[in-house]
């Protein structure tokens, strides 16, 4: 290891490169339930420096793990197989905003929200806006192919990536994708995008923008049941409107909001929907107003509006804050990740409640209705073995659903170390073997974040390595 | 003619015995499957996954070269083929699998033509927002593995932003899959990023789910004439800058217009902006198009409605393709800020007939048949040393062979990992062999 230290801090200098276990600490989870430490944190300034992590880490046969803000939810980030943990944090400007080309340069530690910010005087916005957007960085949403709330009417990462700068196991330096929106060739920069940080490390990204949209109206819908609210989605979707973004709260989910943000949401509420509806002031003041005529007809009880900013904020509210308001029910829980075609969210939503019968575990509903994509959040309690036992099976029953219903394992959290084991559920053999040859074909071998997306045939426990944990005990962080 | 220098072990009697179940068309007319004069030995057109399975697996055995044929329209693309052998005709696979409508998903087969796919679409008032040259003709697949957009990718992006899932079978016979029919999905690798685009040069695309839009209730169209590119690409910018419901934004130099029964004076540029929405965005849009045509020195606009706009577009598609793939064509990729410089590299020639899709940076450049440049080797060699100083490629697309002319030009960045996938995905190199870039 010694060598191996010395030859990092040659090249980041040794502030640098982290190796004691309470600085390891804080690297050795992500906002999954997984933990593992890494032996070495090396955090890079530049291209360059990535480049000479990943050349020093080769020659001496150890893995690397690229790591953003470390805010994702299937274990991504965690350095499952130990080795170097390399967060791109430092790697933070933002280098250009072309506003005539409508298009960004950044380096991968920008925050999601920070693109927008500084595109903002231009009248544009990079549109992908993963909830934890305030936290996560460019660099991390490139690795999941992360989506949004707003993903529904704009697509997700990869629609918006134009190109990357990317470093590769030699250690040597590519674009793939590029400012040109077409370019020959295979399209390396799709491949890699939602590669989960497997093949290669990015330095680089240029991103779409687009222009803010003139008008946007947000429209809070009340229903007494999912059954109403989700009908009123399909309702929605079958008149012609795709809305920038439809999102629904369950019972459970208002039932933890209200008291926490008393946003007046009536006691006997089954459901809530909110829709938002943006572009050009005409269309949105037509479309607002279907909207509600058809949420009305879908049995909605109370439709509120809203265009101007802070009222729009205040329907949100409950939205947002809706994870943290679930901590008020339990002291734990696990946030799933399924999807499903968007006609069949009902059906789901009715296996979710059986589940949750059935395991004895309160299960809460706030996910995006109109792309279909489900986050079913357990409540536990993970001082409870049994709980915390239950709850995994649970996950995997509601996985599993999503399956026959016929969807897949994630609409936007990635495979990391959670659902590798489920993968088989979606993909055969021959299907697996395909994507297992993309690591050859980008030279990656064991390099980059080893031991996730494909099943192992172990269980994560199992397979992870708890240096930090065995040492110091599982209260010193809890 | 015959095949090119082939593995003399496969001959027609072996193909014969070893495709017995892959759908052999028996008097196949081998020329109408001639890529650059080469013909194949044998036509197969399976009309199943299996079939297709079944030729691959077959030809990998043998070690045939194989060459996937949608539609046709554009396999004029790429070098000679190394290797021919085996015309693998994918339109026996046609079906359109499942619409789901409430879903805005669709599912289908590699060898359905775009139209056939438009006209189901539209009776759910929906339509995949594509618009490939010859739709009657052009297959999904051929789309696909093609991978480049048409004027509507101004607004919806290239066809692969549309893939949601993917079925294919590749070079080993070895069918797989990713996506589905979910429109988020992030459930392991995007192996359909990999094969879309790639020519068939790593799989045989077999199956595509696409998300599908609705309809828009109206649309329009807004033309003026400029006299120079970069007046009518600032006016695409300042469009775009609005927030306008803008589908698409070509520029087109007299030959195109006058091809597309569009008009068209010599020396002018007409500009083509499409927008579509309700009919009251619609309204103001196009009164908004017009006046940033105005302000940027436009001499006449005019304006079209519904069917009429979506008539222009029909034909603007089809440019340099009007009834039969050109003689020759250029593909000039760049950044949108290079646009109108390329258009311009492109227009020296008085015969040519250019494109500009104004705010993506590709210029699209034809030739017909009796009025290529005399000296083409020397033409293409000239533009391209332009384009490479400003770091934009030149893909040549032609019917005959094409004398010291690579279709490609140099190999962009990242080739060693795609020579590495290459070898990953089809190491006999069977599929498409030595047509692709750098001999891919």
């Amino acid at each position: 290891m010694e060598p191996l230290i010395k030859e990092l801090r040659q090249a980041l200098g040794r502030r640098y490169v982290m190796q004691q276990p309470e600085e390891l600490l804080v690297y050795e989870y992500d906002g999954s339930v997984e933990r593992a430490a890494p032996q070495i944190v090396a955090v890079p300034a530049d291209t360059e420096q990535v480049s000479q992590v990943v050349s020093v880490a080769r020659k001496h046969g150890v893995s690397v793990v690229p790591r953003g803000a470390g805010t994702g939810l299937s274990g991504g980030a965690i350095p499952a197989m130990g080795g170097i943990l390399m967060p791109l944090t430092r790697m933070n400007r933002i280098i250009e905003i072309d506003a005539e080309q409508r298009m960004a340069l950044v380096e991968p530690g920008v925050v999601n929200i920070d693109i927008s910010k500084a595109a903002e005087p231009f009248g544009l916005r990079y549109a992908p806006d993963p909830s934890s957007q305030k936290a996560c960085t460019i660099g991390g949403n490139v690795a999941e192919n992360a989506g949004g709330p707003h993903c529904l009417a704009y697509g997700v990462t990869t629609n918006h990536v134009l190109g990357m700068e990317t470093v590769l196991a030699d250690g040597s330096v590519i674009w793939v994708g590029g400012r040109q929106h077409e370019s020959i060739g295979y399209d390396l920069r799709g491949v890699l995008i939602g590669s989960e940080g497997t093949l290669a490390v990015t330095t680089k990204v240029a991103v779409r923008l687009q222009s803010l949209p003139e008008l946007v109206t947000t429209m809070l819908a009340i229903f007494q049941g999912e059954d109403e609210a989700s009908a009123a989605v399909s309702a929605i979707i079958a008149s012609g409107i795709v809305p920038a973004a439809i999102e629904m709260m369950d019972k459970l989910t208002i039932q933890a909001v209200e008291p926490a943000i008393h946003a007046g949401y009536p006691a006997d509420a089954g459901a809530v929907l909110l829709v938002e509806v943006e572009g050009l002031r005409e269309s949105v003041v037509e479309e607002a107003v279907e909207v509600q005529e058809i949420c009305r007809a879908s049995g909605a009880t109370e439709v509120r509006v809203a265009d101007d900013p802070a009222e729009r904020e205040r329907l949100w509210a409950g939205r947002k804050t809706a994870l943290g308001a679930l901590g008020r029910l339990a002291p734990s829980y696990y946030l799933l990740d399924g999807v499903v075609p968007r006609t069949r969210v009902m059906d789901a939503l009715r296996r979710i409640r059986e589940i949750s019968e059935e395991y004895g575990l309160p299960i809460a509903n706030v996910f995006h209705a109109g792309d279909g994509n489900l986050h079913p959040c357990i409540l536990f309690d993970e001082r409870i073995e049994d709980e915390k036992r239950r709850s995994k099976e649970a996950g995997g029953a509601i996985l599993r659903a999503c399956i026959e219903l016929g969807g897949a394992l994630s609409g936007e959290h990635g495979v990391g170390l959670e659902k590798q084991e489920y993968m088989d559920l979606c993909f055969s053999e021959a299907d697996l073997e395909a994507m297992a040859r993309l690591n050859p074909g980008f030279g990656s071998g064991e390099t980059f974040n080893p031991g996730k997306i494909f099943p192992t045939g172990a269980t994560c426990v199992e397979l992870l390595q708890h240096p930090a944990i065995t040492r110091l005990g599982l209260d010193a962080f809890v | 003619m015959s095949n090119v220098k082939g593995d003399v072990a496969v001959d027609v009697a072996v193909l014969e015995q070893a495709l017995p179940n892959a759908g052999l068309v028996a008097d196949a007319n081998l020329a109408s499957y001639a890529v650059k004069g080469a013909q194949p030995l044998v036509v197969a057109r399976p009309d199943s996954i299996e079939g297709m399975v079944s030729v691959l697996t077959s030809a990998s055995r043998l070690g045939a070269g194989v060459i996937p044929w949608g539609g046709g329209t554009r396999m004029g693309l790429g070098n000679a083929p190394s290797r021919y052998h085996v015309a693998l005709d994918v339109q026996g696979l046609h079906r359109v699998v499942e619409h789901r409508p409430a879903d805005l998903t669709v599912t289908v087969e590699a060898g359905c033509t775009v139209q056939t796919l438009q006209d189901t679409l539209r009776e759910s008032g929906q339509y995949l927002p594509i618009d490939p040259a010859l739709p009657a003709q052009a297959t999904i697949g051929g789309v696909l593995a093609m991978g480049t957009g048409g004027p509507l990718s101004t607004a919806f992006g290239l066809p692969r932003d549309l893939v949601i899932g993917m079925q294919a079978v590749l070079a080993d016979g070895s069918m797989v899959k990713n996506g589905g029919i979910v429109v988020k999905n992030v459930t392991g690798y995007a192996m359909d990023r990999l094969y879309i685009g790639s020519m068939g040069t790593l799989a045989v695309i077999t199956e595509a789910t696409f998300k599908v839009t609705p309809l828009p209730r109206a649309e329009a169209t807004v033309s003026a004439s400029f006299g120079s590119v970069a007046d009518a690409v600032s006016v695409c910018n300042a469009v775009a800058a609005q927030g306008l419901p803008l589908l698409a934004a070509e520029v087109l130099n007299h030959v195109a217009c006058t091809r597309a029964g569009l008009g068209g004076n010599t020396g002018m540029y007409q500009l083509f902006l499409r927008v579509a929405g309700r009919s009251s965005a619609v309204t103001r849009s196009v009164d908004a198009c017009a006046s940033a045509c105005r302000d940027h020195g436009a001499e006449t606009v005019t304006s079209m409605d519904d069917a009429t706009s979506a008539a222009i577009w029909k034909n603007v598609a089809d440019i340099g393709w009007e009834s039969e793939p050109p003689a020759l064509a250029l593909r000039m990729l760049g950044t949108p800020a290079q646009g109108a410089e390329l258009m311009a590299l492109a227009g020296h020639d008085p015969d040519v007939s250019a494109t500009l899709s104004a705010t993506r940076g590709v210029v699209q450049a034809s030739w017909a048949s009796d009025a290529t440049p005399d000296d083409v080797a020397g033409y293409i060699a000239g533009l391209r040393s332009s384009a490479s100083a400003m770091g934009a490629q030149v893909v040549v697309e032609s019917q005959s062979l094409l004398e010291g002319v690579d279709a490609w030009g140099p190999v962009p960045d990242g080739f060693a990992v795609m020579r590495q996938l290459k070898e990953q995905y089809d190491p006999q190199g069977l599929l498409n062999p030595g047509r692709y870039v750098g001999g891919l």
